[in-house]
């Protein structure tokens, strides 16, 4: 690839005249247009050259002769200089009648009425060499080239310190640089910050015909951002192609969609606040029955005071006394309200590294549901020894409250109006604790739904799956919630986790908690195992890689 | 104002609902409070105590909730009133705890009053 830009107007390369041809004027061809491009005359030459009789020619415009391997811009540049009065020059491809390309060298003179206005112009045309041809034929060729990349994809030469040497019109385009501005810049002007280096530590470790591709972000020249997708390709020790692809729309609906799921996990979270409101309600109830209790107490105590035989120290004791329960349930209160509004607010959309203690998470939640949860449930947390310095996860802490709540929620209905044990059990799993060495998730009871969000599948005898295991030596944290409730009938179990599916009465469940649970699950790269037994319970358990 | 010694025994999981209880009788010098956190503790004080009158709740942890309870105490010897206190106020509910055998089933919220009041009308 020669050039990448427009073909520049022909500047020097003037045919050399060969004294064996023919005489000059029998060479020069001569057309001239009216002002509408419209042929009013041509010449000898001129026909034999293009192959076309003068009575063919005139009255039509040069399209006739066109070759149409020259851009659209390439002739309205043209007529820009013809028109301004200006004489244009370069070389142009036209087609013989017989349908063979042939080049000219030509020369434009506008030509001028009586008043001075350009009303057409007068076209010399001369032959351009064999050598010369070859030439511009390939030149042609390169730009077609360019000009196919343009259409699909930024296109980029590199030197060896990763400067550019070319970039094509589309790169150009999209970014708003010109082609000038860019040429001997380092790719490093584009990057913007947070994804400096990236490129050049690519660029560095590429190796001969083993493209690499990336996706990042660049600098226009405006200074906003779009993303690109980036395939570098080696093409030898001196120069490195690129080719660059905007995917701001593709990223933008990414975004989006995440933007929506993030706000359709915020509603499920609302719903399922809203069925802890009647728990939450007794708690504030109780509450309040609490204040007005003691406000009530406080009227005897000041009674008291009329009364002489009451000493003034048992008075002022009795006043502490209500005034301290009061202090102490608006505590209550007040600490339940913040963890409603811990778990309530929105979480921040983008959270890169969401990284939470386990036990510090499951602990903040577990306090939360225990208040609002009905007190027959009795809450059993027997989490892995603290003294574990590894329990972190990378997952946001308010998803991670959102599945622990739905399963929490999930066990109360099972539990119906009898109480029941709540037992939520965290243990560290690596493949060396597990009869099966290498699947963590093999469990060999009956009414289980397995679910392996990894995309690595697992070989093992009694796991029923193939494949590698590579991912399995990370350690994983198991977090088991079980119930001891009404268990979940064997039909159905399969159904469980399927978008609205619900057992329950309408307005008592939507059918989204599992669900959801699965797909938070699913994006903090865990599993998830649900063992049922009916009338005896149900334990669903978590596993996490740990952080 | 309580004229007769007497017993009470409070069964409740919510500790605010028995402090409650138990600083609305602290004027009351005749009454004693006992404080049982579930049903199971409350059976063992009431055959413990002996109580002159139970106020219990309804919902509470454990294998033995306030109806269970009721039904235990009027099964037993000392078949001593028993005050069913709940949250639930439905017909429904109060059926179940009239079904149980409890002498009087009251909604939440009480006052120091009412709770006074149910007393007195028990012991007079």
């Amino acid at each position: 690839m020669t050039s990448i830009t427009k073909l520049q107007r022909f500047k020097g390369d003037f045919v050399v005249e060969d004294s064996t041809e023919k005489p000059l004027h029998e060479r020069t061809s001569i057309s001239k247009t009216n002002v509408n491009g419209i042929i009013t005359y041509v010449n000898d030459t001129f026909c034999r050259e293009c192959g076309y009789t003068a009575n063919e020619l005139i009255g039509q415009t040069h399209k006739i002769i066109s070759s149409y391997v020259h851009p659209k811009s390439f002739f309205e540049e043209m007529w820009q200089v013809v028109k301004s009065g200006q004489i244009w020059q370069g070389e142009i491809c036209n087609r013989h009648k017989n349908g063979k390309f042939y080049w000219s060298n030509v020369s434009y003179y506008p030509t001028f009425d009586a008043e001075g206005i350009v009303n057409g112009n007068t076209a010399i045309r001369f032959k351009v060499t064999k050598e010369r041809q070859i030439v511009l034929a390939h030149k042609l060729k390169a730009q077609q080239y360019d000009s196919i990349i343009s259409g699909v994809a930024g296109f980029w030469r590199l030197d060896e310190m990763g400067r550019f040497i070319d970039i094509n019109d589309q790169y150009c385009h999209a970014s708003g640089y010109t082609r000038e501005s860019l040429i001997h810049k380092s790719i490093s002007d584009l990057e913007v910050s947070g994804c400096e280096g990236e490129f050049m530590r690519i660029f560095n470790s590429l190796q001969i015909e083993r493209p690499q591709y990336f996706e990042t972000k660049h600098k226009r020249q405006d200074g906003s951002n779009w993303d690109v997708r980036i395939m570098l390709s080696r093409q030898s020790n001196q120069s490195v192609h690129v080719f660059s692809w905007d995917i701001s729309a593709q990223k933008k609906e990414e975004r989006e969609k995440k933007l929506l799921l993030n706000q359709f996990y915020h509603l499920q979270k609302m719903e399922s606040i809203g069925r802890l409101t009647s728990g939450i309600a007794h708690e504030f109830n109780n509450m309040l029955m609490a204040i007005s209790g003691y406000n009530e107490l406080n009227t005897y105590s000041a009674e008291d005071l009329r009364d002489v035989n009451i000493s003034r120290e048992t008075i002022a004791a009795d006043f502490l006394d209500n005034s301290n329960q009061i202090a102490t349930t608006v505590l209550r209160a007040k600490d339940l309200i913040d963890k409603m509004l811990v778990y309530c607010c929105r979480g921040p959309v983008d959270s890169e590294n969401p990284i939470i203690d386990i036990n510090q998470s499951l602990e903040n939640i577990i306090g939360f549901l225990r208040e609002s949860l009905p007190s027959t449930i009795t809450f059993e947390l027997n989490l892995l020894a603290t003294h574990r310095s590894n329990s972190t996860l990378n997952i946001d802490n308010l998803e991670f409250h959102q599945i622990i709540m739905n399963l929490c929620i999930n066990a109360r209905d099972a539990f119906g109006h009898k109480p029941g044990k709540l037992v939520i059990k965290t243990r560290l799993i690596d493949r060396l604790d597990e009869v099966c060495q290498k699947c963590p998730l093999v469990v060999d009871v009956k009414n289980t739904v397995e679910l392996h969000y990894n995309t690595v599948e697992f070989h093992c005898n009694s796991c029923k799956t193939t494949g590698n295991s590579i991912d399995m030596l990370e350690k994983f944290v198991e977090i088991t919630v079980s119930d001891n409730g009404c268990g979940i009938e064997p039909s159905i179990l399969h159904r469980v986790f399927d978008p609205f599916f619900t057992t329950k009465s309408v307005g008592e469940g939507t059918g989204l908690g599992l669900s959801t649970v699965c797909g938070l699950v699913n994006k903090a790269s865990g599993h998830i195992i649900i063992e049922s037994q009916i009338n005896s319970g149900t334990d669903v358990r978590l596993f996490f890689p740990l952080y | 104002m309580i004229e007769k010694n007497v017993k009470l025994l409070v069964v409740d999981d919510n500790a605010l609902i028995r402090t409650l209880v138990r600083l609305s009788f602290k004027r009351q010098s005749h009454v004693e409070v006992f404080e049982a956190v579930d049903g199971s503790e409350g059976l063992k004080l009431f055959h413990e105590v002996q109580p002159d009158i139970v106020l219990s709740d309804i919902m509470m942890p454990g294998e033995i909730d306030g109806l269970s309870l009721c039904k235990q105490i009027k099964a037993s010897e000392n078949k001593c009133p028993v005050v069913l206190i709940s949250a639930k106020g439905q017909q429904s509910d109060i059926d179940l705890g009239m079904a149980a055998g409890a002498d009087v089933y009251k909604v939440k919220p009480l006052s120091p009053s009412d709770l006074i009041l149910i007393v007195e009308n028990f012991t007079a």
